[in-house]
């Protein structure tokens, strides 16, 4: 009755008021004799008692049922589907069992609902695998396996949890107070131990804690868990939430609001977690409420303490208002909250009054500077209160919470997004991204524009041409902060950290040492010595030390801190893996090659196979650092194997043209080198260079780098002009882009030093490296290893030039200095030794001669083993020394030797020709050993 | 059915104005809303529980987050979710019917909608053309029926999207809902 329409409307409201036995009369009066109108509004009346439900829930979902696709049964992977157990919005998971015979394991298996297999959504799938991956902790589900099915959905295969979600546990076993704080901390350990791990978890509610048997709680749904991996740049430290649905009841304000998320989000969804283990309720009371209210109540409004929430129950009660239904239809009465914890309603409150109220209140906070600044700082006032200990948690002051009404200001969202992209190569920046004061947010502004001017030229190669200028910002900004930010250790020892990182990829170490020692000393001092940040600190520290020749010294903290990572996270954590890595590299300078392979092997082993990190970059890094490893201890072939499969997986996961493949092509071309494989190696150099001089352009480091390394085999191959032409080109770009004290510079200058001596230009060989000698004894002391091999690289050519006397005084030296240094049976230090040997014999002393290259190819046949190249050089000086004092016998069976073990493949010409065996060259057992070289040396190249 | 939103008058009717940024904004909105629907919608098993609030809110999380541009506040977005809901509910529901017809034809219905005869669901297409017809004398009324039902608002949300006050929805909601559930019972009678 449209035309009626206005009057419709009242009085159907009106009538509506009043009792229904009361409406006829009401609307006979209110119609005054028009019936139509009144049989229209009785008849929507009418209707409308009918209709009570109708249009007041609208599940768009059962809009359209189907089916779902028959699925028990189905195979995927080696499992076999059993059936659903669960569904969340994006996933489906299914209860299944691996398919063989040999054993029944129940596994849950994971997949993407079909239809909505976005790009984004495999790219959470992928997330969840990689974060599962990286995490091993008694209470974080594990995964077991992973892959794609036949029509390329992926889908993770995770231990199957049978358990109930942790507050239903709680209740049906009764647990006390005590025994839900302490289940609770495991909660928080876990958690902990995912933030040290830089994943948070974003989803925390009791459904995904799920308490297997044995009481023992594990944590699942890492699906929009977010990585904060520190190593590279496009994943953003902290991030906004975008387009999941949450769960609203245990998602933080700044979650809701789409602000960054830190760990501080987790922080507080465990807050609300520890509310209703404590009380059954949660602080807001968002049942049958709209997400927008809800974001209302969760984002404003003032949540009662724990011990009022069970007080405010009763009333309620009392009122009729508030008997909540539980699913088994148990009115949710304070008497039957308290019985589920074994007391009493007063008994109860009680106990939640005070500390607990206190410590639940600082969870969930809505300011997440005022949270627990970690879950195990959570845990840890748990536990003062569990051992009635004074808690830290302080209840939060009259004047704070009148100000936490006054509507925040839309603060820094813009600041932390422009933080955030600059600091995401460090985690912990939480900090103070999300302090709100207005002295915090010029500090962060500060922050920001520092890193601003860091960033840009942190990069060498984007440093080229104003790394003074980028130096002098950065002196500048350094000395800074090493003053400027006294008041908040924490931020002052990352910003250090971060001054070090810059510092440490301008190749300027010893600025970056320092950096890295007082982050690490400030914060072991503030975080303790087992706090993720500090571990990191140590373990650059460790690096930059070794870098610098301080093996020792790195040795012994990189071991503190793989032991402590080991302890903490447990050896199959990505962080405790790389300080293993980093160790071994210490270990490989050290000429510790066993110990360095064999933790390279562990590394590698556990990204592997446990991890199943395989076609990964990290993965790839480490397989080249056990190649090189390899190379050190002379097993070329097994290095070449490493290397060549690393330059696979580059290739395929990084392309054939990205930056660390060509790294990866060229580390390949040294080891053929070192193999005798010259044209194959100079063949690869050389397309490696053209690739690099496009790609990276000509002053790339990496590219120089490779100009050297050609350089090197041209010398080799004898073609010097070529090889010197390329080095002097290489040097003078680095001298002007990376400065004449940067290590490429001066390894540089050591490398064209050594072609100038291998063409006979010893005085040309001799002055650069003086020069050399003299930057080195400067900037990394007299008895830094690169110092020394400058050093041996001198008597070298000295001892070429004929120069005996000078070189010999020299080779003592450095020989004296190496064993002292590097000890007596490092590899560095036996070559010295072979090299005096060899000198000696020149001056014709050859009983000392003998005596030093005997002992010393006896402790480098026991250390690197008979097939080391070292080893066969020294057996080939030994058998010059015995050649000269006419013990041709010896002489020809030692050769043999050294051509069965170790001597490279380009021996049958060195020995052929060379004017040290002219002794020889009558006696036809050398005839009959050139050609079995010449053979053998056929036989070692490839097709 | 897959005809793009009339976004002109969706525009209009929900005082954005002709500005290109929020046309695009609706149209984005549009297509989110259809991707997440047809995935849940197309999908879903019956007894999965997704409301279609959640499906708004993912769509506004995405976009408010994708987007440089921003709605002019919640209302307006919610508003504007609403109305495309409906179109996209619709077209699903026709697009069905007209698949199924003559294939042991099935209706797709509204399972929750009991009160209009119990066990009988409500149709979508009926309700939205008697929808259609109510706006003819009482668009706001249409409109409220449309952001609480297709877009899944309370009664408070409502209010302010519709800007009256919460009493005013509630009566309204009533009438509508009466008036509706005659409508819809009427239509069934003369299928039948």
């Amino acid at each position: 009755m449209p035309e009626k329409w206005e009057q419709v409307k009242e009085l159907f409201a009106l009538a509506q008021e009043r009792e229904p036995g009361e409406r006829s009369n009401f609307l006979r009066q209110a119609c005054a004799g028009d019936d139509s109108l009144r049989a229209e509004i009785e008849s929507l009346l009418a209707s409308f008692d009918g209709a009570d439900s109708f249009l007041e829930d609208c599940p768009a979902a059962d809009l359209l049922s189907e089916q779902s696709r028959a699925i028990a049964g189905k195979k995927i992977g080696a499992y076999r589907i059993l059936r659903e157990i669960g569904r969340g919005g994006m996933a489906v998971v299914y209860l299944g069992e691996r398919d063989d015979q040999s054993y029944r394991k129940q596994v849950a298996i994971k997949m993407v609902k079909p239809g909505i297999d976005t790009e984004q959504i495999l790219h959470r799938f992928r997330n969840e695998r990689q974060t599962l991956a990286a995490l091993d902790h008694s209470n974080i589900v594990k995964l077991l396996d992973g892959g794609s099915t036949e029509d390329g959905s992926p889908y993770l295969v995770m231990e199957y949890v049978e358990g109930l979600p942790i507050d239903q546990y709680c209740d049906l076993h009764t647990l006390s107070i005590d025994d839900r704080l302490r289940l609770f901390r495991q909660v928080c350990s876990a958690v902990q131990y995912a933030h040290e791990n830089l994943v948070i978890h974003r989803d925390l509610k009791p459904g995904n804690i799920l308490i297997a048997k044995g009481g023992v709680p594990r944590l699942l749904d890492f699906g929009i868990a977010k990585l904060l991996n520190p190593e590279f740049f496009q994943t953003p430290l902290v991030t906004r939430t975008n387009w999941r649905p949450m769960t609203p009841e245990y998602a933080s304000p700044e979650q809701i609001r789409g602000q960054a998320i830190t760990t501080a989000a987790d922080v507080y969804s465990l807050g609300i977690l520890l509310f209703e283990l404590l009380t059954g309720r949660r602080p807001y009371r968002t049942e049958g409420q709209s997400l927008l209210e809800m974001e209302r109540l969760v984002c404003e409004g003032e949540p009662e303490r724990p011990s009022v929430v069970i007080q405010s129950i009763a009333i309620q009660r009392e009122e009729g208002t508030a008997v909540r239904e539980d699913k088994a239809g148990t009115a949710t009465t304070p008497e039957w909250i308290s019985s589920q914890r074994g007391l009493q309603p007063a008994e109860l409150q009680r106990r939640l009054r005070g500390d607990l109220d206190t410590i639940t209140m600082k969870a969930i906070e809505k300011d997440p500077g005022r949270r627990y600044a970690t879950a195990s700082e959570l845990s840890a006032d748990i536990g003062r209160y569990l051992s009635h200990e004074p808690v830290l948690a302080r209840p939060a002051s009259a004047t704070y919470r009148t100000r936490k009404y006054i509507r925040r200001h839309p603060v820094g969202v813009t600041v932390v997004a422009g933080v955030v992209l600059l600091l995401a190569g460090f985690a912990g920046m939480q900090f103070f991204q999300l302090r709100r004061t207005t002295r915090e947010r010029d500090r962060a502004n500060r922050v920001t524009e520092f890193m601003e001017g860091m960033f840009k030229i942190s990069d060498p190669s984007e440093a080229r041409g104003n790394s003074i200028t980028a130096r002098e910002v950065l002196d500048k900004e350094s000395k800074d902060i090493d003053t400027g930010l006294t008041q908040d250790p924490e931020l002052q020892a990352q910003m250090m950290h971060v001054m070090g990182d810059v510092y440490k990829d301008l190749g300027l170490f010893p600025r970056a040492q320092l950096l890295y020692e007082r982050s690490a000393e400030i914060r072991r001092s503030t975080l303790g010595p087992e706090n993720a940040e500090t571990l990191r600190s140590m373990d650059d520290l460790g690096w930059i030390l070794n870098q610098e020749g301080h093996a020792a010294e790195a040795e012994k903290l990189q071991r503190q801190t793989v032991d402590v990572r080991r302890r903490v996270f447990g050896t199959h954590n990505l962080d405790t893996l790389k300080s293993m890595n980093h160790l071994a590299w210490t270990l490989d300078r050290e000429g510790n090659y066993a110990e360095a392979e064999k933790l390279e092997r562990e590394a590698l082993d556990i990204r592997r196979r446990v991890l199943k990190i395989v076609d990964d970059r990290e993965t790839s890094a480490a397989m080249g650092n056990l190649a090189a490893t390899l190379g050190h201890e002379g097993r070329y072939a097994e290095a070449e194997k490493l290397k060549r499969e690393t330059l696979e997986i580059r290739r395929r996961i990084l392309g054939p043209e990205h930056q660390e493949t060509l790294t990866a092509m060229n580390n390949l071309a040294f080891t053929l080198q070192q193999e005798g494989r010259y044209p194959e190696a100079e063949r690869l150099q050389r397309e490696t260079l053209d690739l690099q001089r496009r790609i990276l352009g000509p002053e790339h480091p990496d590219t120089l780098r490779s100009i050297n390394n050609l350089a090197e085999t041209l010398v080799r191959e004898n073609q010097f002009a070529e090889a010197e032409h390329l080095q002097r080109e290489a040097l003078g770009v680095k001298q002007r882009v990376l400065g004449p004290d940067h290590q490429d510079t001066l390894w540089a200058m050591n490398s064209l030093a050594w072609t100038l001596q291998k063409e006979g230009h010893f005085s040309d060989s001799e002055k650069l490296l003086r020069q050399t000698l003299e930057i080195r004894r400067r900037i990394l002391g007299p008895e830094h290893p690169n110092t020394l091999s400058t050093m041996e690289s001198l008597a070298v050519t000295l001892d070429q030039a004929g120069r005996y006397a000078e070189a010999e005084k020299l080779s003592r030296q450095t020989v004296d200095a190496m064993r002292r240094v590097l000890g007596p049976e490092h590899p560095f230090s036996l070559q010295a030794a072979d090299e005096l040997a060899h000198i000696l014999d020149a001056e014709g002393r050859y009983d000392e001669a003998e005596k030093l290259a005997r002992q010393t190819l006896e402790i480098q046949r026991r250390v690197l083993g008979i097939d080391h190249p070292d080893a066969a050089s020294t057996a080939y000086d030994l058998a010059c020394i015995l050649a000269h004092t006419g013990r041709g016998d010896e002489a020809i069976s030692l050769l043999r030797e050294c051509v069965d073990h170790g001597l490279d493949a380009t021996a049958d010409r060195t020995m052929a020709t060379d004017p040290e065996f002219k002794s020889l060259r009558k006696d036809p057992r050398f005839a009959a050993l050139v050609s079995y070289a010449q053979q053998h040396a056929a036989s070692q190249k490839p097709n | 059915m897959d005809a793009p939103p009339d976004v002109g008058t969706l525009l209009g009717e929900f005082g954005v104005g002709h500005d290109k940024a929020a046309a695009e904004l609706v149209v984005l909105l549009y297509s989110e809303l259809r991707r997440l629907a047809s995935g849940y919608l197309r999908r879903e098993r019956s007894d999965h529980t997704l409301q279609t609030t959640a499906l708004v809110h993912e769509a506004y999380l995405r976009l408010s987050d994708q987007r440089e541009v921003r709605w002019k506040n919640r209302e307006q977005f919610l508003g504007v979710a609403a109305q495309l809901m409906r179109r996209i509910l619709v077209d699903y529901s026709r697009g069905h019917d007209a698949q199924k017809r003559g294939h042991g034809f099935e209706k797709v219905f509204l399972e929750e909608a009991a009160g209009v005869s119990k066990g009988k669901p409500a149709d979508v297409v009926a309700l939205d053309e008697a929808l259609t017809r109510l706006a003819e004398f009482d668009p706001q009324q249409a409109q409220l029926v449309e952001v609480r039902f297709f877009g899944g608002l309370s009664i408070d949300e409502a209010a302010a999207v519709l800007g009256v006050s919460r009493t005013t929805v509630k009566r309204n909601w009533n009438l509508a809902k009466a008036w509706l559930a005659r409508e819809l019972r009427k239509d069934e009678r003369k299928h039948a």
